[in-house]
C-alpha cells in the first residue's frame, strides 16, 4: 500500500519541488540584488551587477542616514500603523458582535448592509471628496489619516468578523448570560477571546495596508517632510536620486528592512495568525 | 422578540457598539461617495470657484470618448490576467506548499515575504530588474521579446506590470487556499484511494468542492485589486507606452489632477463603482448556483 | 470588570466625541474663511511652508543653503521648504480643497497657473521691485490674462543638442548650423562607428516638444488652431517636413532607441556611448554625476536655415504667493521673494543647482554651454507647449509621436493622428 503511494506521488513530487525552488529564486533573486548592489558604487554595480560586492562599502547608508530624516518616518509609519490598528481593534469587533448577535433586528440589518457596501466602492470614487473633507476640518495630519484608516478598515472587518461571530456556538455566552453577566461582560471576557484568531487575521492584513500604504499619505500628509512615512520617502527617492541607482537600491533596502525584520522574527506568528482565521472564516 | 421597545442595558449596549463605527463610517466614507457622485454631475475642474450642474453631459461625453473605451479594455485585460493568474498559481502552491514534508516552514515565510514590502518599493525594484536583467536573459537564449525592458515595449509592458502585480499578490490567497485545504478531513482522501480514484479526480471531487468558498472570497478580492489596481502602473509604466497600460485608475488621477478634469474624473470612478458592483454581485450569484457545499 | 466597563464605554464615548467634533469644524470651516500654513507664533517669528516642486537634489540643496543664509539675515522669519513627491498633483488637490500654501513655486505660462489666478488664489506681484530684476524676454512670458505678474520667474530651461566635445575634435566635425550640417555630422559619425544621436523614446515627450518646435516655426499656435477646429496639420508642408526630420533622425539614433528611458541616454551619454543627445537643461546635473570628467557643449537642434531655427526655452519654476495667506505670511514670501532676487543671492543659487538664472547680473558658469545661452538671448525662442495647449493634449500628442516612430507608421498617418487627437481632448 504504501509503495504504490510513494510510486504515484513520485512524479508530482519532482515537479512540485521544481516549481517550488523556482518560485523561492524569483522571489529572493531580486531581493539578493537590490541588498549587494546597495554596497557597490555605481561603476562597481556596472561593471558586475550579480556578484557580491568587492568590499563592504557602507557609503550609500552614510549618506541616506546622515539626512536624519530617516528614522523621523520610521517613527512616523509605527506610530501610524499602530493607533491606527488601536482604532480598529477598539471599532470592528465591537459593531461586528451587535450585527452579529442582533442579525434579525432591521437597524442591525441594514448597517450590516450598508457598512458592506464598501466592498464594491473602489478607492478612486472617494479619493478626490475625502482631500477635500479633510482639509475642511483641517485633518491633514496623521491624527486625520488615523480616524480615515478606522473608518476605511470597516467594511473588510465587519465581512469577516460577523460571518466568523455567527459560526460560534452561542452556547458559553447563554450560560454567561444566566450567571447574570451583562453583554458588555460578554463581550469582553468572552468574544473577545473567541474571536482572537479572526481579529488577529484582520490585524495583520490591516497593519500591512497601514504601513504600505501610500496614495493616503500622499494626499494627507504633504504638509511637512516631518509627516512623511516610508512610502513617501521611498517615492521621493525616485526624483531625488532617479540617477543614482546603487544609492536607490539602498533606500529600497531601508524602507523594507523595519517590516523585514519584524517578519523575521515573527514570520511564525504572523503566518500562524493569517491562516488561523482563514480556516474558520 | 419583544413588539415592544423596552429600555435595557443590553441593547443600549449593542447600540453603543454600533455607533462609532456607523458615525466614523458615515462621514468619511459614505459621506465622501455621495460628494464624489455629486461632483460627478457637475462641469468643476478642481480649480475654479464655481460650478454648474451638468446632468448626466459627463457620462455622455465618456461613452463617446474613445480613450475612456482604450481604458477600460487595458484595465479589462489587465484584471483578467491577474485574477487567472493569481488564482491559479495560489492555487498551485497552496497544493505544493501544503503537501511539503520538510522545510514547510521555511518555504511558506519565504513565500509570503513578498506580501510584506509596499508596493512602490516593489514596482521601484521591479524596473530596476526588468532594465538591467531582461536584455541580458534576452541576449543569452536569443529571445528578441527581451532584447530591452518590456516595460517599453508596447506589447509586453501590461503583462510585465501584471507579474509584478501577481508576484506580490499571490502570498495572501495562497495562505486562504491553504487554510482551506487543511479543513479537509483525510478520511475522505483515503477513502477515495481506495476505491481507486485517480489523482486529478480526488482533486476535483474531494478537494474542490471545499475549496469553493475560499475560491469565491479570493475571486472577489482579486477581481476588485485588478480593476482598481493604480500603484504597480504608476510607478513601473506611468500608462505608457502608447497608453498601453492606461489603466482606468491612472486616467482618473491624471484626469482629477493634473488634466483640470475633475468632475469627469469623478464620473470615470463612479462608472469604475458601476462595474465592480455588478461584477461582485455576477460572481456571487454564479458561486451562489454552483457551488458545492451550499454554505 | 466594572472598572473595565467603565473605561471602554469611556473611550467609545471619546471616539464618538472626535467625530462630532470634526463635524461642528467642518460646519464651521465652510461658512468661514481658509487659513493654513503658517503661523505667528508668541516670539514673533512667522513660520511659513514654501512647496518647492523641483524634486532634484542639487535644486533642493541650492534653497536650503539659500534659505539658510535668508534666516541669518531675517530671523524672525522661518521659510519651511516643503518638496513632495508628485508634486503636480499635490499642489492641484490642495488647492482644489482650498488648502494653498503660502509661498510655491509654480510655472506661471502654463495654463493651470493661470487657471489659478483667474479664481483669485494667487497675490499679484506687478508693482514688486524684485518684478524688474528678471530678463526682459522671459519676464514677457509670465503675464496673467490680465496683463499683471503674478511671480517671480527664477531661472530658465531649455531644450538642445548636447555633444560630446572630444568625440566631435577626434571625428573632425564642427558644430552644425542647419539641418543639413547635422545629417552630415551624423553621417561623419555612423561612419567612423560612433553612434551620432541617442534617442529615449521610451520618454519621446520632450523630444516631441523640441523636434517640432525647431522644424516647424509656428507649428504650436497651427496646433492651436487644430484645436478651435480652424485648422488641420494633414497636408500641411512644414508638419511634413517635421514628421520626415524626425523619421530621419530616428535612423541615426541608437539600435534600442524603442525602449530607452531619459535617463538611459544621460548615462549612455556621459559615458561617451554616443557623440549628441537631445535634452533639457535639467539633464545637466545627471550627466555630470555620471562622469564628472565628460566635456560636453550644447548648441540649438538646427532648422534648414539658422534664420527659422527657433529653441524650446521656457521660464522653470517661478515663486509664487498666496492671495489666501494671512497678511503677515504674504509679508514673509515677498521679504524672501525679494531677498532671492538680489543678483548676488541668485547667482549662488545659480551655481549650486546648475540651472541658468534669470534674474540680471548673474553669469552663467559653464562656458561650454554659452553660446547656447547667448542664442537664446537673440530671441528665437518658443515656449513650451503646455503654455497655449491644455496639457492633456500635448501629453496626448507624446503617445501619438511614440506610436508614430514605434509602429513605423507613415508620416501622412501619422499627421491624421495629430490632428485626431487634438481634437478628441480638446472637445472633452
Amino acid at each position: 500500500m504504501k509503495l504504490t503511494i510513494k510510486a504515484e506521488g513520485l512524479g508530482w513530487r519532482i515537479l512540485r519541488n521544481v516549481v517550488l525552488v523556482l518560485g523561492i529564486i524569483i522571489i529572493l533573486g531580486p531581493l539578493y540584488l537590490v541588498l549587494v548592489n546597495s554596497f557597490k558604487t555605481m561603476p562597481e554595480a556596472g561593471r558586475n551587477f550579480f556578484a557580491l560586492p568587492q568590499s563592504l562599502n557602507f557609503n550609500n547608508y552614510a549618506e541616506l542616514l546622515s539626512k536624519g530624516e530617516y528614522w523621523g518616518y520610521v517613527w512616523n509609519t509605527t506610530y501610524i500603523t499602530f493607533f491606527s490598528i488601536l482604532l480598529v481593534v477598539l471599532i470592528n469587533p465591537t459593531v461586528s458582535y451587535a450585527i452579529a448577535r442582533n442579525s434579525h433586528k432591521t437597524y442591525y440589518k441594514i448597517i450590516y448592509f450598508y457598512l458592506l457596501l464598501g466592498l464594491f466602492v473602489p478607492f478612486q470614487v472617494i479619493m478626490l471628496p475625502l482631500t477635500k473633507i479633510m482639509t475642511g476640518i483641517q485633518l491633514l495630519n496623521p491624527f486625520g489619516l488615523i480616524i480615515l484608516y478606522g473608518a476605511l478598515s470597516l467594511t473588510r472587518g465587519v465581512f469577516l468578523l460577523v460571518n466568523y461571530i455567527q459560526q460560534m456556538p452561542a452556547e458559553i455566552e447563554e450560560a454567561a448570560r444566566i450567571d447574570g453577566c451583562s453583554t458588555f461582560q460578554i463581550y469582553y471576557s468572552i468574544i473577545l477571546r473567541l474571536i482572537a484568531p479572526m481579529l488577529v487575521t484582520l490585524v495583520i492584513m490591516d497593519a500591512l495596508w497601514f504601513w504600505n500604504d501610500f496614495m493616503l499619505p500622499l494626499l494627507l500628509l504633504n504638509k511637512a517632510k516631518e509627516f512623511w512615512t516610508l512610502p513617501l520617502f521611498q517615492y521621493n527617492f525616485k526624483t531625488e536620486y532617479s540617477f543614482n541607482y546603487t544609492m536607490a537600491f539602498t533606500s529600497y533596502l531601508m524602507a523594507m528592512l523595519p517590516i523585514i525584520l519584524v517578519y523575521a522574527f515573527g514570520q511564525k506568528h504572523i503566518i500562524a495568525g493569517l491562516t488561523e482565521g482563514a480556516v474558520k472564516g | 422578540m419583544n413588539k415592544k421597545i423596552v429600555f435595557s442595558w443590553d441593547r443600549l449596549t449593542y447600540f453603543l457598539f454600533s455607533l462609532p463605527a456607523v458615525i466614523l463610517y458615515s462621514f468619511f466614507f459614505v459621506y465622501a461617495v455621495i460628494v464624489g457622485i455629486n461632483y460627478s454631475f457637475t462641469d468643476w475642474n478642481g480649480i475654479s470657484k464655481s460650478y454648474n450642474y451638468i446632468g448626466f453631459d459627463n457620462y455622455l461625453s465618456l461613452f463617446k470618448n474613445p480613450n475612456f473605451w482604450q481604458s477600460l479594455e487595458v484595465t479589462g485585460k489587465y484584471a483578467l490576467m491577474l485574477v487567472i493568474g493569481v488564482m491559479a498559481l495560489s492555487l498551485i502552491l497552496a497544493l505544493s506548499l501544503n503537501s511539503l514534508k520538510r522545510f514547510k516552514t521555511f518555504t511558506k515565510s519565504v513565500y509570503f515575504l513578498p506580501a510584506m514590502i509596499s508596493a512602490v518599493t516593489l514596482s521601484l525594484i521591479w524596473d530596476q530588474m526588468f532594465y538591467r536583467i531582461a536584455p541580458k536573459i534576452g541576449e543569452a537564449l536569443n529571445i528578441a521579446a527581451l532584447s530591452q525592458s518590456p516595460l517599453a515595449s508596447p506589447k509586453y509592458a501590461l503583462i510585465a506590470i501584471v507579474l509584478v502585480n501577481i508576484w506580490q499578490a499571490v502570498a495572501l490567497p495562497t495562505l486562504i487556499f491553504i487554510a482551506g485545504l487543511q479543513s479537509v478531513p483525510d478520511e475522505l482522501y483515503e477513502s477515495a484511494r481506495i476505491d481507486g480514484a485517480s489523482t486529478f479526480k480526488r482533486f476535483r471531487f474531494i478537494t474542490m468542492p471545499f475549496l469553493v468558498p475560499t475560491i469565491t472570497v479570493n475571486m472577489v478580492l482579486a477581481i476588485k485589486a485588478g480593476v482598481t489596481s493604480f500603484d504597480y502602473a504608476y510607478t513601473l509604466t506611468g500608462g505608457g507606452p502608447i497608453k498601453a497600460s492606461n489603466l482606468i485608475g491612472i486616467m482618473i488621477y491624471n484626469d482629477a489632477f493634473q488634466n483640470m478634469k475633475f468632475a469627469m474624473a469623478n464620473a470615470e470612478s463612479v462608472v469604475l463603482f458601476v462595474i465592480i458592483a455588478v461584477l461582485s454581485f455576477v460572481q456571487i450569484w454564479l458561486s451562489r448556483k454552483g457551488g458545492v457545499n451550499g454554505k | 470588570m466594572k472598572k473595565i466597563q467603565f473605561t471602554l464605554i469611556c473611550l467609545l464615548l471619546a471616539a464618538f466625541t472626535i467625530v462630532a467634533a470634526g463635524c461642528g469644524k467642518a460646519a464651521n470651516n465652510e461658512s468661514g474663511s481658509n487659513s493654513n500654513g503658517g503661523k505667528a507664533s508668541g516670539d514673533g517669528v512667522v513660520k511659513i511652508e514654501f512647496f518647492q516642486q523641483q524634486g532634484e537634489e542639487a535644486i533642493q540643496s541650492a534653497y536650503k543653503a539659500v534659505i539658510e543664509d535668508f534666516s541669518k539675515e531675517y530671523p524672525n522669519i522661518k521659510i519651511e521648504m516643503n518638496t513632495v513627491p508628485d508634486s503636480v498633483k499635490v499642489l492641484t488637490a490642495r488647492v482644489a480643497s482650498g488648502d494653498i500654501p503660502p509661498l510655491f513655486t509654480d510655472w506661471p505660462t502654463q495654463l493651470q497657473f493661470k487657471e489659478k489666478v483667474k479664481n483669485g488664489y494667487i497675490e499679484k506681484l506687478s508693482g514688486q521691485p524684485f518684478i524688474e530684476k528678471v530678463n526682459k524676454s522671459y519676464l514677457a512670458m509670465t503675464p496673467a490674462e490680465d496683463g499683471e505678474y503674478y511671480s517671480l520667474p527664477y531661472a530658465r530651461n531649455y531644450m538642445a543638442v548636447y555633444y560630446n566635445i572630444d568625440l566631435f575634435e577626434k571625428n573632425n566635425v564642427a558644430i552644425p548650423t542647419t539641418y543639413a550640417e547635422f545629417i552630415e555630422a551624423c553621417k561623419k559619425f555612423a561612419a567612423s562607428g560612433v553612434t551620432p544621436l541617442y534617442l529615449p523614446i521610451k520618454d519621446v515627450g520632450h523630444i516631441f516638444q523640441a523636434t517640432n518646435i525647431a522644424y516647424v516655426p509656428g507649428g504650436v499656435e497651427e496646433m492651436v488652431k487644430v484645436a478651435k477646429g480652424e485648422a488641420q496639420v494633414e497636408n500641411n508642408p512644414a508638419f511634413l517636413a517635421f514628421g520626415n526630420k524626425l523619421n530621419e533622425l530616428f535612423t541615426y539614433a541608437n539600435k534600442d532607441a524603442a525602449g530607452a528611458s531619459t535617463a538611459m541616454m544621460q548615462e549612455a551619454f556621459a559615458n561617451g556611448q554616443a557623440a549628441m543627445i537631445i535634452s533639457g537643461s535639467y539633464g545637466r546635473g545627471n550627466i555630470k554625476l555620471a562622469n564628472p570628467d565628460l566635456k560636453f557643449g550644447a548648441f540649438p537642434l538646427p532648422n534648414d536655415t539658422q534664420e527659422t531655427t527657433n529653441v524650446l526655452s521656457g521660464v522653470n519654476a517661478a515663486l509664487s504667493v498666496s492671495a489666501k495667506a494671512k497678511p503677515e505670511e504674504k509679508e514673509a514670501a515677498i521679504t524672501f521673494i525679494n531677498y532671492l532676487a538680489r543678483p548676488e543671492v541668485a547667482q549662488k543659487w545659480s551655481d549650486l543647482s546648475g540651472e541658468p538664472s534669470i534674474i540680471e547680473g548673474t553669469v552663467y558658469d559653464d562656458a561650454n554651454l554659452k553660446p547656447l545661452l547667448d542664442f537664446i538671448d537673440k530671441g528665437q525662442v518658443h515656449d513650451w507647449m503646455a503654455s497655449t495647449i491644455p496639457s492633456n493634449i500635448v501629453t496626448e500628442l507624446y503617445s501619438t509621436t511614440q506610436a508614430f516612430l514605434l509602429e513605423k507608421q507613415s508620416v501622412e498617418k501619422y499627421l491624421q493622428n495629430i490632428d485626431a487627437t487634438i481634437k478628441l481632448n480638446a472637445a472633452n
